[in-house]
């Protein structure tokens, strides 16, 4: 496999040399490369993504890329030795998803959702959602800073209304 | 207009979207998602861009979507939105279940629940499963009397000041509406709550007729959009005056049709399969394949990986223990009438499974299994699954009823059911 580089820039200014193969986990990516507007001297400039979140991203390819191939290599594995693989991947989707803030956690969706990286996006989300599940609207509010922007009116009607939810 | 509210406070520098460069840059595809309308005003907040915001929600349960709906106003406007609906309907992680309903013979309560619809069959053959109660007030008028989920809401015939009415409802949120009278002369009426995908709008379509009487009935067809003012019945042009076959189940959906068994008289082998056009709203109707013989309790028509087709016990009215095959006719050219017939051994082990239940058909999933439960014998209340390919029958155990099954009642089953968040 050709191991072309790629030079990434973020938004602050950081730049990452990142495999070719990594970079294409990416469509937006992807998609610079095959119309070649990727000049070999100069960074993929990435304004929307500043240098620690596109160092998650890149974690995250790279990762990913290996188990891709990993995956063509040992075509004729067995079902437990996939297993085995999934799982080994997930552990590390949970070990990544749980070193970081919920902060950082949205700026990765953002990221992703820019970059449209599909599995990273449904990771994200997953795992942002996870949070949310089964909380009340305070406790909502808590974990995401929001004020409670309604007049007690307000709040009892919206009550009413969704009282199916709170059941 | 969505930046007006509060929202998360992202640290601004560390998102720092600029709009200016994006908009240079306008040849960029950003794939399924757009995450430019976010903050088009330069606040000292950041609130989540809407379309994030809707992507993480919309994989949640329902009950976590009406809570969120809580939260703030600009959640509450952002999760009202037709396109969250729209992603919460394909997205959400909840989705598909089974929604089961209890005819009991005491008035006054009537109970839905839900349960997770497994798509992958566990090989365990004593699996089960918890279903989760919602509860209403309404009182179906008879056993065929609840249509097929449509997208969350359910139509239900009810009996209101002795007269009867016909109801939408959602069985999770028991929001309601009542359908407008249907002046009608003849005693027997059956209403299909349809959608229609093109225009995104619910219709109901009604269809009533006297009670049997020798020689051929006279059925009529009516219908109405919901959503629409003033909502009125229009009556529709038939091309024969062709009545449901009550007792083999509702209608199916398949892509903006909906079909039905129908007859012209009270011989249950002069049977027909009407569709109607749920768009145009038009009828017409399909010869049934020649060598059925009799529908009944044991047939059903079913959705054959997105073509309509019939299953039925092999020369038997009754499905139980003895039940030794199942036939199966897919529909493979509409125009001719043409269907293909397919004959399933059942395996050996269906006897033990089925035990002394006596059962009917509710359905196909989505991975050619056929579902069956017992409806008069609910305790215990299993479900049972066919899987046509595989030829491996499983059964499942639904708990969460007690308390219900005691009472004398009949159980009825609906697969595909997804929980509705708004309104229609």
């Amino acid at each position: 496999m050709s191991s072309n580089m790629i030079m990434l820039k973020s938004s602050d200014g950081a730049s990452f040399e990142i495999e070719e193969a990594a970079a294409r986990k990416s469509k937006i990516i992807a998609n610079m490369i095959e119309v070649e507007c990727v000049d070999e001297d100069k960074a993929i400039p990435l304004q929307n993504v500043t240098g620690n979140i596109l160092a998650l991203v890149i974690e995250y390819c790279n990762k990913h890329i290996v188990d891709d191939d990993d995956d063509v290599a040992t075509e004729e594995a067995s079902e437990e030795e996939e297993e085995a693989k999934k799982k080994k991947v997930d552990d590390w989707e949970a070990e990544f998803m749980n070193s970081m803030s919920l902060e950082t956690m949205f700026e990765l969706l953002l990221a992703a959702n820019y970059l449209n990286i599909k599995s990273l996006i449904d990771l994200v989300c997953q795992t942002i959602a996870n949070n949310i599940k089964d909380k009340t609207p305070e406790e909502v509010r808590k974990i995401f800073s929001i004020e409670n922007d309604f007049t007690p009116e307000e709040e009892e009607e919206i009550r009413k209304e969704n009282a199916w939810a709170f059941g | 207009m969505m930046c007006n509210g509060d929202g998360l406070r992202l640290k601004e520098e560390r998102l720092g979207f600029d709009l200016g460069i994006r908009a240079q840059r306008p040849a960029m595809e950003l794939g399924r998602l757009t995450i430019c309308r976010c903050n088009r005003k330069s606040s000292l907040s950041d609130p989540i861009p809407p379309d994030v915001l809707m992507l993480v929600i919309s994989i949640l349960p329902a009950k976590s979507v009406g809570k969120c709906r809580s939260v703030s106003k600009l959640w509450k406007l952002i999760l009202g939105r037709p396109e969250f609906n729209e992603m919460f309907l394909t997205n959400s992680l909840n989705r598909p279940q089974f929604l089961f309903a209890f005819i009991l013979d005491s008035e006054g309560e009537f109970p839905f629940f839900t349960s997770p619809q497994l798509e992958s069959p566990n090989q365990d053959n004593s699996s089960s499963l918890v279903a989760t109660p919602h509860n209403h007030s309404y009182v179906p008028a008879g056993l065929s009397q609840i249509s097929q989920p449509v997208r969350g809401w359910v139509c239900i015939e009810c009996i209101e000041d002795e007269r009867n009415v016909f109801v939408i409802c959602s069985p999770l949120t028991g929001e309601s509406m009542i359908l407008p009278i249907l002046k009608r002369k003849t005693a027997e009426v059956k209403c299909f709550l349809v959608y229609d995908p093109i225009e995104k709008q619910f219709k109901v379509l009604c269809t009533f007729w006297p009670r049997f009487e020798s020689g051929n009935i006279t059925a009529n067809h009516c219908v109405l959009t919901l959503g629409t003012e003033p909502t009125v019945w229009r009556k529709l042009e038939c091309c024969k005056p062709l009545c449901p076959v009550l007792h083999c189940g509702d209608g199916i959906c398949i892509n903006g049709f909906l079909y039905y068994m129908a007859q012209l008289n009270d011989s249950s082998s002069e049977v027909f399969i009407v569709c109607f056009d749920i768009r145009f709203e038009k009828l017409s109707y399909i010869n049934k394949p020649e060598d059925l013989w009799h529908v009944g309790f044991e047939s059903r028509l079913i959705n054959h990986k997105g073509q309509l087709g019939i299953i039925q016990s092999l020369n038997s009215v009754t499905i139980d223990r003895r039940t030794t095959c199942f036939v199966l006719w897919v529909l493979k050219d509409i125009e001719k009438h043409e269907w293909t017939k397919h004959i399933y051994e059942v395996p050996l082990l269906w006897w033990d499974i089925v035990g002394d239940k006596s059962l009917c058909i509710v359905g196909m999933t989505g991975t050619c299994e056929v579902v069956l439960l017992s409806p008069y014998q609910p305790d215990p209340f299993y479900l049972f699954f066919y899987n046509l390919e595989k030829n491996i029958v499983r059964r499942v155990e639904i708990r969460g009823f007690e308390g219900y099954k005691h009472s004398p009642s009949v159980a009825l089953c609906f697969l595909d059911y997804v929980e509705a968040v708004n309104s229609i």
